[in-house]
């Protein structure tokens, strides 16, 4: 072929920048494929049925669960549900899951299982075809979801509801039980009436906020070579083909440059006619630092607030915040409205209201006319994330430390009914080292401030690019930042 | 005399018959994309598949004049010029695609290419590679000025909304 | 159909267990009672408490349990909210300790005629006082009664 026809690279470049508008993607540090260092891994995902092995075993300890939750014990601590999902699974999905690998919950996720198998008729085979929007054939209305409803607003207030009956969700068997049942079925539902995982993308409470602090994780699901993806005539990733499903998610993966959408189901990795998607590890905390709505602005301030009040309800010494918020027992109605209330103002109107100061200030210092406030404050929002990532762990980690035995007697009597499956059922609870609980909570909080500081000064970098100008505009978030974490320390060490 | 070979002229038709057909292709795709989310974005991208359709049969016909019969070929171009794409990795999750920015979309795309061709054109000395790298960059500006008045028409009726 | 197979066959398995594998723990004849303490209401009750009915049933207090004479009997004794304990002050027997979640078991045997009052020995909440029943057991005249 003439070599006259053959495009250089910075040709390329500069037509593929004029074609595309691609969004703001800071350099990366290092990136790491890890599908072209371990060819198996990616045969693995490649499999139809790996999805269905990752999801069932979840599916069938669900729905364990839920029959415990229902015909089990009410006494909590000896309930499964109670202790694997509030215990356990919490703090594996904030500490380790998020933080090392981003949405991979979603990825076993048993909750949209029915919706799927109902709209696909098929648990691991693919059904190539045409069904609006995609190269698949599915089943059901694909009616779309409302348009105003297509952000993450509906997350944040469920989130913050169940967050108000919390003292009620993570203590009794029965309202876990009802909560998730509830949430399987609805996604079955909503997967006959709408297009893929809508129920996913707009409505679960638990992707809320796995949206949001995905964006710190040290993986991403990403194309290897983005002009692969701008010369694909089939755009199977998001469409479908014969070999894969159309993205439940309805992501792009062309232009996909940050976490928050991606469930990690690696159907495009199967539908790739390029083998052009891997998997890839990166820094930790500053590698997505992008956010796009006032919905995810809020949801960073929601999470954290809440990390806030969790912590003071649950850990703390306050017997009358317990009591407030134990509205099924102690009855106190005035207490409770108290609590919901105060909750509620804190996350949604009054440290918002905090940090859109915060966002002034740094304006008004940095003589930052040119920057449009709402640029600023939805960019410099980011700083939230890591904090509030970091936050929640702090404060779910002494909760295994603390409560952890009870995972051992639990497992040889799941449903409190007297057995003793493996000899553990009177295993007495034993709380580990909870002399440490301040010095394993201290330095994950001063984690949160550092990351959340360098995701300030990196984002910063991208608006101011003189350097006095991008430090004064910082001074406000991160005493702000340092306000959080003081607060934070202040509870947890004292 | 040129000093390239035929076959060079020869390449950079069939190179840009190939681009035509493909890009027919990735319209086709984001015309099914959005299918359900607004059939008028639909239906402009299946009008801009069918004039790359178009396009791609004029060159055809113009290497067939000059050149005999079109080779069949399933090799896909390995240009990225005038290959249109979605903008934003989460356009379904959040918003759809007005049909302003899928004009946008068009109009870059054959801008794109229309300055590839011209800065093709001005940078080789051979005349009848410059005709050639000429005529493709009339063809492109056509389509933009096309999709331009179009783009020009919706604004003046009210444009659409982003998240 | 494997999946189809394990979520009809979870619940059999734990409904064979409840209903006859346990049963095969004892003795054949063995009378066993499921008695369970309630601290909201001061009830013991013979009803199945479980997440489901916890917060809504009004359960039946089990004042008077019958047994025949020559029973051997086990008590399989469930708390579902607070720390209780049993005690049957006629036999000596107890108090043992009920955690709340946790199956505790007592045996006697019903040798003779008689009443035998049970009770809480642990003060569980203000309804403590409530936390009792008989067991009755039948064949000729009651020796003694509380």
């Amino acid at each position: 072929m003439a070599p006259v026809v053959a495009l250089r690279g910075e040709v390329m470049a500069k037509l593929t920048s004029q074609v595309t508008a691609p969004v703001e993607v800071p350099p990366q540090a290092w990136r790491f494929d890890v599908f072209a260092r371990w060819p198996r891994l990616k045969r693995l995902v490649q499999m139809r049925s790996f999805q269905f092995l990752v999801i069932v075993p979840n599916l069938l300890l669900f729905y364990l669960f839920l029959i415990a939750g229902l015909f089990g014990t009410p006494v909590g601590n000896k309930n499964i549900i109670i202790v694997f999902v509030w215990i356990l699974w919490w703090v594996v999905l904030i500490a380790l899951m998020v933080p090392f690998g981003s949405r991979v919950w979603c990825t076993m996720c048993p909750l949209p299982f029915f919706g799927d198998w109902l709209q696909r008729r098929a648990v691991v085979k693919v059904r190539p075809g045409k069904s609006p929007g995609t190269a698949n054939t599915f089943f059901g209305l694909h009616k779309r979801w409302p348009k105003s409803l297509s952000n993450i607003w509906l997350q944040n207030f469920g989130f913050l509801l169940l967050a108000t009956f919390s003292a009620l969700l993570v203590t009794r068997p029965i309202v876990s039980a009802m909560v998730f049942g509830l949430l399987i079925l609805i996604a079955a539902i909503m997967a006959l009436v709408y297009r893929l995982r809508t129920f996913c993308n707009y409505v679960c409470p638990i992707s809320g906020f796995l949206s949001l602090y995905s964006m710190t994780s040290a993986v991403e699901l990403r194309s290897v070579d983005k002009e692969e993806c701008l010369k694909c005539k089939s755009k199977a990733c998001i469409r479908g083909s014969d070999k894969g499903w159309a993205c439940p998610w309805n992501i792009y993966m062309g232009k996909l440059d940050r976490n928050n959408y991606c469930g990690l189901c690696f159907e495009c990795v199967k539908s790739c006619p390029n083998d052009n998607i891997s998997l890839f590890v990166r820094p930790f905390g500053t590698s997505d630092v992008v956010l796009r709505g006032y919905d995810e602005v809020w949801k960073a301030c929601i999470m954290l607030v809440l990390a806030l009040t969790y912590s003071v309800m649950l850990l703390g010494p306050w017997g009358r915040f317990k009591d407030w918020a134990n509205i099924s027992e102690a009855h106190d109605w005035s207490g409770f409205g108290l609590f919901a209330t105060g909750q509620a103002l804190l996350a949604l109107v009054i440290f918002p209201g905090l940090y859109y100061l915060s966002i002034r200030l740094a304006k008004w210092y940095a003589r930052a006319d040119a920057v449009p406030t709402k640029e600023l404050f939805l960019k410099y929002a980011y700083m939230l994330v890591p904090m509030g990532l970091l936050a929640w762990i702090a404060f779910s980690v002494p909760l295994l430390m603390v409560n952890g035995s009870y995972i051992i007697s639990v497992i040889s009597d799941p449903l409190g009914w007297g057995m003793d499956l493996f000899h553990t059922a009177d295993f007495p609870w034993k709380p580990l080292r909870p002399e440490w609980v301040p010095f394993v909570q201290a330095p994950i909080l001063l984690a949160g401030l550092y990351f959340g500081l360098k995701g300030l000064h990196k984002v910063g970098c991208q608006l101011f690019p003189d350097a006095a100008q991008r430090h004064r505009s910082l001074v406000p978030p991160a005493v702000l930042l340092l306000g959080v974490t003081a607060v934070f320390l202040k509870l947890f060490v004292g | 005399m040129s000093q390239y070979p035929i076959d060079a002229r020869r390449a950079i038709l069939f190179r840009a018959i190939q681009i035509e057909a493909r890009n027919g292709g990735v319209y086709d795709s984001l015309a099914q994309l959005f299918q359900g989310y607004d059939d008028s974005v639909t239906a402009l991208f299946c009008e801009m598949a069918a004039e790359e359709r178009q396009h791609g049969a004029q060159l055809e016909q113009r290497y067939r004049e000059r050149f005999g019969p079109v080779p069949s070929s399933n090799e896909e171009p390995k240009e990225v010029i005038e290959a249109p794409d979605l903008d934003d990795a989460e356009a379904l999750v959040f918003d759809s695609m007005t049909i302003e920015q899928a004009l946008e979309t068009g109009v870059r795309t054959e801008e794109a290419a229309r300055e590839f061709y011209r800065r093709e054109a001005s940078r080789t000395s051979d005349p009848e590679l410059k005709t050639v790298y000429q005529e493709l960059a009339d063809f492109e500006e056509t389509h933009v000025r096309l999709l331009s008045e179009k783009l020009l028409q919706r604004h003046g009726a009210g444009g659409g909304a982003a998240r | 159909m494997a999946v189809i197979l394990v979520l009809l066959g979870l619940p059999l398995l734990l409904w064979y267990w409840r209903s006859d594998a346990l049963v095969h723990r004892y003795p054949p004849g063995t009378k066993i009672i499921n008695l369970t303490a309630i601290a909201h209401g001061g009830i013991w009750t013979r009803e199945e408490i479980a997440g489901l009915n916890y917060w809504w049933k009004k359960p039946t207090r089990a004042t008077e349990i019958p047994l025949n004479e020559g029973d051997h009997v086990v008590v399989r004794l469930h708390s579902v909210d607070v720390l209780h304990s049993f005690a049957i002050p006629l036999l000596h027997l107890g108090p043992v300790d009920v955690p709340a979640g946790h199956t505790v078991e007592v045996k006697f045997n019903a040798d003779r005629p008689g009443v035998l009052t049970f009770l809480c020995w642990q003060v569980c909440s203000p309804d403590h006082p409530g936390l009792h029943g008989r067991f009755l057991v039948k064949g000729g005249e009651p020796e003694e009664s509380w």
